[in-house]
């Protein structure tokens, strides 16, 4: 984080909106990609890209310190697309949707852009948030550890059961080309 | 050679998260290990999947548009609501003031001016209530000083807020 976006945090906090709107262009495909990589659906991440700053906005005054600002707003984005997944059960419709793509899967051309986002859907939530923090965010483990209120090591061992995961489920399509 | 690394430490490796003298003990040991090393290339074949594919998700160009709308919104209703609990806290500050006037003794002139209204309200006899309230001096009195001090008050109001324009 630089001292131009440490400065417009504490213009945004007293009221500034043009300074808002500087920060949001610093941080918006971050959030959109990770809400993306929750929800795999465009419209549903952008409605949700938008919330999460709506509520940065709001809670902004409260933030003590600017430093933690991109765990901050990574904390409110994994919240907001939890929340999401939560109350409109979306996780169950994910996975209907996910068994639809394995009926279709030898009927259309593979693409890697969706064998990813099939696989990534295929891990549970904990280890997609784990894995899309790490690699989209490049947070560190104690970041990552704050913002999803666990332990480094739960940290560490979802990470690693992510990677081994999505690797194996590379393979297997692998294979099957 | 025996390898000794599981699966978490060496992914903790590849991401620059161990002790440092950990690190480079495993970095020494995975020089010489095909198996961490093939784990290793695992690793980095699915870290720089997702970070390609996620290279190609953009946001639209009227993501930033909305956002400012959205932000605008919030700005107004926010005003809105302050404003909201200005009006509401004056309000019961008058009704308070009220209150505390109508129970001092300044309170009497108040009832006493009421009463000479009531019967207007009640009977519909506007011209002998009118009588009644007219023919009692001390309301005419009372009245007056309450329309004077009603008038210096709106001119003091007119003058505050008109050099709070040009400040």
């Amino acid at each position: 984080m630089n001292r131009d976006d440490r400065n417009l945090i504490v213009q945004a906090r007293s009221g500034d909106q043009e300074a808002f709107t500087r920060l949001v262009m610093n941080y918006k495909q971050y959030v959109y990609r990770t809400i993306y990589g929750m929800v795999a659906n465009a419209y549903d991440a952008q409605d949700l890209a938008q919330e999460t700053f709506i509520k940065a906005y709001q809670a902004l005054p409260t933030l003590r310190d600017e430093t933690t600002f991109p765990t901050w707003l990574a904390r409110i984005a994994i919240h907001v697309s939890s929340d999401f997944l939560r109350k409109k059960q979306r996780q169950k419709e994910l996975n209907e949707r996910l068994f639809h793509y394995e009926k279709l899967e030898e009927h259309r051309q593979a693409s890697t852009r969706w064998d990813l986002q099939d696989a990534l859907l295929r891990l549970s939530e904990e280890q997609r948030t784990v894995l899309l923090l790490r690699t989209v965010q490049e947070l560190h483990y104690e970041e990552i550890a704050q913002i999803m209120n666990i332990p480094i090591g739960t940290v560490r061992s979802r990470l690693y059961a992510a990677r081994k995961k999505l690797h194996e489920l590379w393979q297997e399509g692998e294979d099957e080309r | 050679m025996t390898c000794f690394v599981d699966g978490e430490t060496l992914s903790a490796y590849a991401d620059h998260e161990l002790e440092p003298t950990l690190w480079a003990t495993i970095h020494d040991h995975v020089q010489s290990c095909t198996e961490c090393q093939t784990q290793l290339q695992a690793i980095a074949t699915v870290d720089t999947a997702i970070q390609q594919w996620m290279a190609t998700i953009l946001l639209p160009e009227s993501f930033d548009d909305r956002l400012r709308q959205q932000v605008a919104m919030v700005r107004q209703k926010h005003h809105l609501r302050a404003l909201l609990l200005v009006m509401a806290l004056m309000t019961g500050f008058i009704v308070l003031s009220l209150i505390v006037l109508w129970l001092s003794t300044w309170g009497n002139v108040l009832q006493t001016f009421l009463a000479g209204w009531m019967p207007a309200l009640t009977s519909g006899s506007w011209l002998s209530s009118l009588w009644g309230y007219a023919g009692n001096v001390w309301v005419i009195v009372y009245g007056g000083v309450f329309a004077l001090i009603a008038l210096f008050g709106l001119r003091w109001l007119l003058i505050s807020s008109k050099s709070e324009v040009t400040s």
